[in-house]
């Protein structure tokens, strides 16, 4: 069966307890953190941040009201996964249940992932050379027959993370869409790489969180990676005739 | 009187194999030899990475980092002088074709794209963090470019003969030459 996760920022209070949980689940280390201009810290995703809270303080003109959004940002489990088709060496997988995996063991860290990710999500590290990224929990959700919600999931306090069936989770969308009526991103209203597996209800446009214009097929630079060595194709013909005529023309000259 | 000594016909083209081109090459410059050898290890790690990564998964982690993302260091500084060396030169300029000046421009992107793949990776980001803080924002674009020119460059070389045929057959061309001028000097004596 397939699964994902809602996510649901307007019901984010910013408690940060789904970082933790990750970190603790996947066991992932702190890092060390200096001042920045973000109003979180650490500042964005990294090898050993999965799963990361951002902070928006949005000013509203007309109402002279400052209003913080804060929203869970990660991998987004796309159901046609770029980085999968982008890597040489098929170190990502797509499980059925909807998530997306490195195998760190089967990575050689070329990054080409992170070339194909329009989501700019998976995190190359200088200690292992290698690359990771969120992985929706599969020791949990995948591989039993009684999938256990995300570790994410199930620390958050407010229910701005949830977890069911797909099915389920659209038609929790679909409701909660018109109580905010506002916009899905992830399916219905907005279907990246052919869907994703967490899926945002938003009171207010993608654009506002930062969330890319993402279309539903692969983006062209996938493809022109992986096929370019075609090329070889043409380039070995073109060799082999090359070589022909050149023994023809020494044959020739031989015989002259 | 000084006797005139014999002078050898010559047969153009004279019987040539790779080793004489090796031994050409080498006899002509070092930089030459380590130049080319070093962009045809560079060549097949890269190919390789890309080819038989399905069958060789994370056996290829030391191949990139090693064979490939060190060799390709090392490279970067022998392209330069070998570039300066070959432009800096009245009679090599001479012998550099159109296809040669367009190899210049594919190793230039290969160059760049291949330094901003390896910007972030350790040691480099500790010793010379300034060049990842200039070019990681293009570290998203650079490892497709590097992998694309690559092909492209291969099509380009077998179909105009560069690239692959041009580093023999212009150290070819280069000992030849000089063998030439050899030949003017015994005749002068
Ligand atoms: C399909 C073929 C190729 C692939 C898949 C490939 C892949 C890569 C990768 C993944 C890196 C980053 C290395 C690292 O992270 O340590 C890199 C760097 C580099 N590559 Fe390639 N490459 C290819 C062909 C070439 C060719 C043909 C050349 C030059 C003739 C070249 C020159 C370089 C250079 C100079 C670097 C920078 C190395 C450094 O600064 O550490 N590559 N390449
Ligand atoms: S960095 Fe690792 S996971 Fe990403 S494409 Fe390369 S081998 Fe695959």
């Amino acid at each position: 069966m397939e699964y994902a996760v809602l996510v649901d920022p307007a019901k984010c209070i910013g408690c940060r307890a789904c970082q933790v949980a990750c970190k603790r689940w996947n066991n992932r280390k702190g890092e060390s953190t200096t001042f920045n201009s973000e109003w979180t810290n650490p500042p964005k995703l990294s090898f050993n941040t999965y799963t990361h809270i951002k902070f928006k303080l949005e000013y509203n003109q007309a109402a002279d009201e400052t209003k913080w959004r804060f929203f869970n940002w990660r991998c987004m489990h796309c159901k046609e996964p770029a980085c999968m088709h982008a890597c040489p060496v098929n170190a990502i997988t797509k499980y059925e249940q909807g998530p997306v995996v490195v195998d760190t063991n089967r990575c050689i860290g070329c990054k080409f992932c992170i070339s194909a990710c329009p989501f700019g999500i998976p995190q190359f590290d200088t200690v292992t050379e290698k690359v990771d990224k969120c992985t929706m929990c599969y020791d949990r959700v995948a591989h039993t027959n009684e999938p256990k919600e995300p570790a994410c999931v199930q620390s958050c306090p407010t229910d701005a993370l949830l977890f069911g069936p797909r099915d389920t989770i659209l038609q929790k969308a679909m409701e909660r869409k018109e109580e905010l009526n506002g916009y899905v991103y992830g399916d219905i209203d907005n279907k990246p790489l052919g869907g994703t597996s967490f899926i945002y209800v938003l009171d207010t446009e993608p654009s506002a969180f930062g969330l890319p214009v993402v279309g539903e097929q692969l983006p062209t630079s996938v493809p022109v990676l992986k096929y370019s060595k075609f090329l070889l194709i043409p380039a070995a013909i073109g060799g082999l005739l090359y070589l022909i005529s050149w023994r023809k023309r020494r044959m020739k000259e031989k015989e002259e | 009187m000084p006797q005139a000594k014999e002078v050898p016909e010559k047969k153009y083209p004279p019987d040539v194999d790779y080793s004489t081109v090796l031994k050409g090459m080498n006899r002509v410059s070092l930089l030459d030899t380590t130049f080319h050898t070093m962009m045809g290890i560079l060549l097949i790690t890269g190919l390789v990475i890309d080819l038989l990564g399905p069958w060789l998964g994370g056996w290829l982690h030391p191949i990139r980092e090693y064979a490939h993302g060190y060799i390709g260091a090392l490279f970067v500084l022998v392209f330069a002088a070998y570039i300066g060396s070959v432009l800096g030169k009245r009679k090599t300029r001479t012998v550099f074709t159109v296809t040669n000046y367009v190899d210049l421009v594919f190793y230039i992107i290969l160059i760049v794209t291949g330094v901003t793949t390896a910007s972030i990776n350790s040691p480099w980001i500790e010793w010379f963090p300034g060049i990842a803080n200039v070019l990681s924002p293009l570290v998203v674009y650079a490892p497709a470019i590097h992998v694309v020119i690559t092909y492209i460059w291969i099509a380009f070389s077998i179909i105009f003969p560069g690239g692959l045929l041009h580093g023999l057959a212009s150290t070819y061309l280069i000992a030849h030459l000089k063998k030439k001028t050899k030949i003017v000097k015994t005749r002068e004596e």
